[in-house]
């Protein structure tokens, strides 16, 4: 049986889910993850650089150019293909989870009306 | 806003030196850029409740993320613990003298300093990296 890996930190998958979106400098990334997670995750800068050094470390994001015309003094960020496959084994993990809830019939599992 | 800004981003910056050496050397200006941004914006959006939320997040981060560092570094953890050791005996003290504490009270401060202690050593003994969250 294949061992599932743990599942993201919940401030390293927003940044990555926002990087699927295209690259972005880090107050687009900070702005777009509270914006996914709907204000649930305050998100502030030391936060926000704490989890991008430990992306850039393990390979899943990385520093690119930015568009013509930006400003120089920002830094631009990506995401690398292996932090693409991690990204879609967290939402597979998630898809599974609300599966196998609603299968136990979870009540927090049915949609809010 | 542009003086208060102005200085809470003095502030800011001059609070990074309690962040991990390695955060801070490789994106101290960006984290001070990031949060004068966050600030704008949440003036601009909310007023002072806006710019309360930035700073009351900023502070916890401190709490979260730069304070346990300092601790587990004995450089800085053992002094720290013990001005926090003598802090905590002084206003016993006080307290005492103005016959404000009753006995058990008195072994809190002592049993609280004494945990932190054990759990800095412990960290600094075994070379443990500060948890950081990502």
């Amino acid at each position: 049986m294949e061992q599932s890996k743990p599942p993201l930190p919940p401030a390293a998958f927003l940044i990555l889910f926002a990087l699927a979106g295209g690259d972005k400098h880090g107050y687009a990334i900070m702005r777009e993850a509270r914006k996914l997670s709907d204000g649930g995750l305050n998100i502030g800068p030391a936060t926000l650089y704490t989890s991008i050094q430990r992306l850039l470390e393990s390979g899943w994001i990385e520093e690119v150019a930015g568009p013509n015309g930006s400003d120089s003094r920002r830094r631009y960020y990506g995401i690398t293909r292996p932090g693409d496959s991690a990204l879609s084994g967290e939402l597979k993990r998630m898809e599974t989870m609300v599966k196998k809830s609603k299968a136990m019939r979870l009540r927090s599992a049915e949609p809010v009306s | 806003m542009t003086r208060f800004a102005d200085l809470s981003i003095r502030v800011y910056a001059a609070a990074l030196p309690l962040y991990p050496p390695e955060l801070r050397r490789d994106f101290g200006v960006e984290m001070t850029a990031v949060f004068a941004e966050d600030l704008e914006e949440a003036w601009r959006s909310a007023g002072l409740a806006g710019v309360i939320r930035v700073w009351s997040r900023a502070g916890w981060e401190v709490v979260r993320i730069a304070l346990p560092g300092l601790v587990t570094n004995p450089a800085i953890g053992v002094p720290l613990l013990s001005f926090v050791q003598s802090v905590g005996a002084l206003t016993t003290e006080v307290l005492l003298s103005h016959g404000r504490l009753s006995a058990p009270v008195l072994l809190l401060p002592g049993l609280a300093a004494a945990l932190t202690s054990i759990a800095a050593v412990r960290a600094g003994k075994l070379g443990l990296p500060v948890p950081l969250e990502l």
